[in-house]
């Protein structure tokens, strides 16, 4: 007959090496970069990862910082003359941006370090990632602007009307139900604070660019990016169009590309928690399928 | 032991927790619905069986056991928050209450809605209203103005106090898929998001009680108002459980009691009759779970936990008896559970039924007539136990004596689970035509042997 001891059970609960208390805790900085000044916020713990904001500036701390710092200690900096809407005289071009982001990684004492970028952000990225491979531990394009390839060519963002840009930048139309803290909460994409600071960069963009959202010359150079670099694209961008991603992914050597479908140019605000999966699944080395991708 | 202490009245109420407590707990949150799924399967499992062993991603635990086990057989109701498509479809696949907590109207109808369309559809089963639960707060009061006064101050004490530590910078990721909320139409009425809605809570222009009351978050007024407005909510929602929080924010106990006193007397004779079950009433579990079944696959072993075998060497063997009546013969093994130590310690002796991974525990059983013949194999056999004064009776076992010469060893497993506690009878029944030959249970060949679970609550340690 079989003995047991009932009551004497043994229960164990293994720890996680990231937390969510951590990765909400957020301190605002200031770096001093020559006469230049860059705000960033700094949360997580971990290796460093830059995370490059697009047409609109970070409006806080918010999920998407979060998620990447649940295993990395995240930069998240404003690019000089985007909160006031007006560029500095010392940026004239995408490549000021990326010597700018450089030199802030020297100030913050970050040797080498993620870097994720999106839209007008992957584009510096990029040419970080041209400029000084050295310093890119990984790479990640979110919906990244910098091609402007004849087959298909990079938007002018300086002919959209308001109108014309809220289509492009994204899938969905008014208000989007998201998971929030409490249950599933409405995102008003068209009336919320997002789509202001859009119309900000998009004045931004057409006084360094013209309004041009790439560069002829990109396309040659991608074989010169050498870090492992990930593609992340909303499949209905309009603003930056998918098939720039398959571009990206055929002439970047060491690239993936995830597809998320039923995003637009903002995959990380519509699309929120795929997004941080897969970024995430890239960061840490994970292979596994997520839902709402191909 | 709540269930015990409660007379079977306990819910047990299963939530992954605000992402607050994940904040405040440093944990992962992209782990958060797997570490649930695993907790639910463990408290299950301790509810229903007598030892657990579970080898999960997060959670290893061996031979565990709770005693002593819940009154409500085979289980207690379990209730679970479900807003998100996944938490719905966890409590349509396991029968559980879905509850819905500060939301208006229209979102608990979505969710509901989902909640029967996956049960019909993927599950195979129709959910009652009574598988559904709507939470409220309240404020009542004679006075319907200064009833509505009292519950706004209430509430906003709530959310100046309770409210603030618990807000993150921004929601907290991992905690739904983006797909969580495909079910759920936008409805620019809900406060937590709508920049309009949010306004409208804080502007001195609109009528603030009735926003914070169809918002869904705090429901004031005389009873009259507060009853009218719940036969709504409740109707158009189609939930028939109800759960109230009367103390809320810095209302005082003689406010709580004055409004539980109220609405007692004046809104739930009114409720009562809004979204009724019929006599089936809603379903629990039990016969979603995989616990106890009629029938299960010969090819599943026999129970393997047993740590006890009842047979004719048991301490609880009194005797033997023997009625005729109805030109039937009845002859019994019969078995008593000891009643309680004098030291409070309580022994109960289970007989598990058929589960998902086992077929019953194993009961073996050989009767012989005087001269030694095998006894016919029409003879009805019986196992069943009761308590005193025949309450509570379970029958664990009911066929015919072929079962068990067809059956190898002579042994088949118990039909359904049964729990003999202190002062119990337990009874090995056998029963034939008068004009049988009557088995002989004193005879050395009469024996019979049911492994089972001897539950011994020792206090000495």
């Amino acid at each position: 007959m079989p003995h047991s001891e009932p009551g004497l059970g043994k229960m164990s609960m293994p720890t996680t090496a990231a937390g969510a208390g951590i990765a909400c805790q957020y301190t605002p900085g200031s770096a001093q970069i020559g006469k230049l000044k860059a705000e960033f916020l700094q949360g997580g713990k971990g290796a460093p990862l830059l995370y490059l904001h697009g047409l609109s500036r970070p409006l806080g701390w918010d999920t998407d910082h979060i998620g990447l710092a649940l295993h990395r200690s995240v930069y998240a900096p404003v690019l000089p003359g985007w909160r006031a809407g007006r560029l500095p005289p010392e940026i004239t071009s995408v490549q000021d941006y990326a010597r700018l982001m450089l030199a802030f990684m020297d100030v913050e004492n970050i040797g080498k370090s993620d870097l994720v970028g999106h839209s007008f952000g992957g584009w510096i990225a990029l040419q970080m990632a041209l400029l000084a491979p050295e310093r890119i531990e990984r790479l990640v394009l979110v919906d990244s602007m910098g091609l402007d390839p004849a087959n298909f060519p990079a938007v002018d963002i300086s002919r959209m009307d308001d109108a014309a840009l809220y289509d492009a930048a994204f899938a969905s139309r008014g208000v989007l139900v998201v998971a929030g803290d409490f249950g599933g909460v409405p995102l008003d994409l068209r009336g919320g604070a997002l789509f202001k600071h859009v119309l900000n960069g998009q004045r931004n963009l057409t006084a360094l660019t013209g309004g041009t959202c790439g560069e002829e010359s990109m396309l040659s150079t991608l074989k010169d990016v050498s870090m492992d670099t990930l593609i992340v694209w909303g499949e209905e961008d309009r603003l930056t169009p998918v098939e720039h991603a398959h571009l990206f992914g055929s002439h970047i050597r060491r690239s993936r590309v995830a597809i998320i479908e039923g995003a637009g140019h903002f995959p990380q605000k519509e699309k929120p928690q795929t997004f941080l999966q897969v970024v995430c699944n890239f960061l840490t080395g994970r292979n596994e399928p997520v839902q709402g991708t191909h | 032991m709540l269930d015990c202490l409660s007379g079977g009245r306990f819910i047990p109420g299963m939530v992954r927790g605000l992402p607050a407590e994940w904040v405040s707990y440093n944990m992962d949150p992209f782990t958060a619905r797997k570490r649930f799924a695993e907790a639910y399967h463990i408290i299950h499992r301790a509810l229903t069986q007598e030892l657990v062993d579970y080898d999960g991603e997060f959670w290893n635990i061996a031979r565990a056991s709770i005693w002593p086990k819940p009154v409500q057989n085979p289980f207690p109701p379990f209730w679970m928050p479900a807003g998100s498509l996944e938490s719905i479809r966890f409590a349509a696949e396991h029968h559980l209450v879905a509850c819905q907590t500060l939301q208006p109207t229209i979102v608990l109808r979505q969710c509901f809605d989902e909640y029967r369309r996956i049960a019909t559809e993927e599950f195979g089963w129709h959910p009652g209203f009574g598988n559904f639960a709507g939470l409220r707060f309240m404020h009542l009061g004679d006075d319907h103005r200064t009833a509505i006064d009292e519950g706004l101050e209430m509430f906003s004490y709530l959310m100046r106090s309770l409210g603030r530590p618990v807000l993150n910078p921004a929601p907290l990721p991992g905690f739904n898929t983006d797909q969580s909320y495909k079910h759920r139409h936008a409805n620019p009425d809900d406060v937590f998001s709508s920049s309009e809605a949010r306004h409208n809570l804080k502007s001195p222009e609109v009528d603030q009680a009735a926003k914070f009351r169809d918002a869904g978050l705090m429901l004031s007024g005389n009873a009259k108002a507060v009853a009218e407005w719940l036969a709504e909510d409740a109707t158009a929602a189609g939930y028939g459980n109800l759960i109230v929080t009367f103390r809320v924010g810095n209302s005082t106990h003689r406010q709580a009691l004055k409004s539980q006193e109220l609405f007692a007397k004046h809104v739930m004779p009114i409720l009562r009759k809004i979204n009724a079950d019929g006599p089936a009433g809603p379903s629990n579990g039990a016969a979603a779970e995989p616990i106890e079944v009629r029938s299960a696959p010969a090819a599943l072993p026999f129970y393997q936990d047993s740590n006890y075998l009842l047979n004719r060497d048991a301490v609880e063997l009194v005797g033997i008896s023997r009625n005729a009546r109805n030109g039937a013969v009845t002859l019994s093994w019969e078995m008593q559970v000891a009643k309680i130590a004098d030291d409070g310690s309580p022994i109960q002796i289970i007989v598990p039924g058929p589960a998902a991974d086992h077929r019953g525990c194993a009961i073996q059983l050989r009767l012989v007539t005087s001269d030694g013949a095998e006894l016919t194999d029409d003879a009805r056999v019986m196992l069943e136990a009761s308590g005193p004064d025949d309450v509570d009776r379970q029958i664990m076992f009911e066929g015919i004596y072929r079962q068990f010469t067809e059956a190898a060893d002579h042994t088949v497993a118990a039909q359904r689970r049964g729990v003999a506690k202190n002062d119990y009878s337990i009874r090995l029944l056998v029963s034939l035509p008068s004009t049988a030959a009557e088995p002989d249970l004193e005879h050395d060949e009469s024996t019979f042997t049911i492994k089972c679970f001897k539950h011994l609550l020792t206090l000495s340690a």
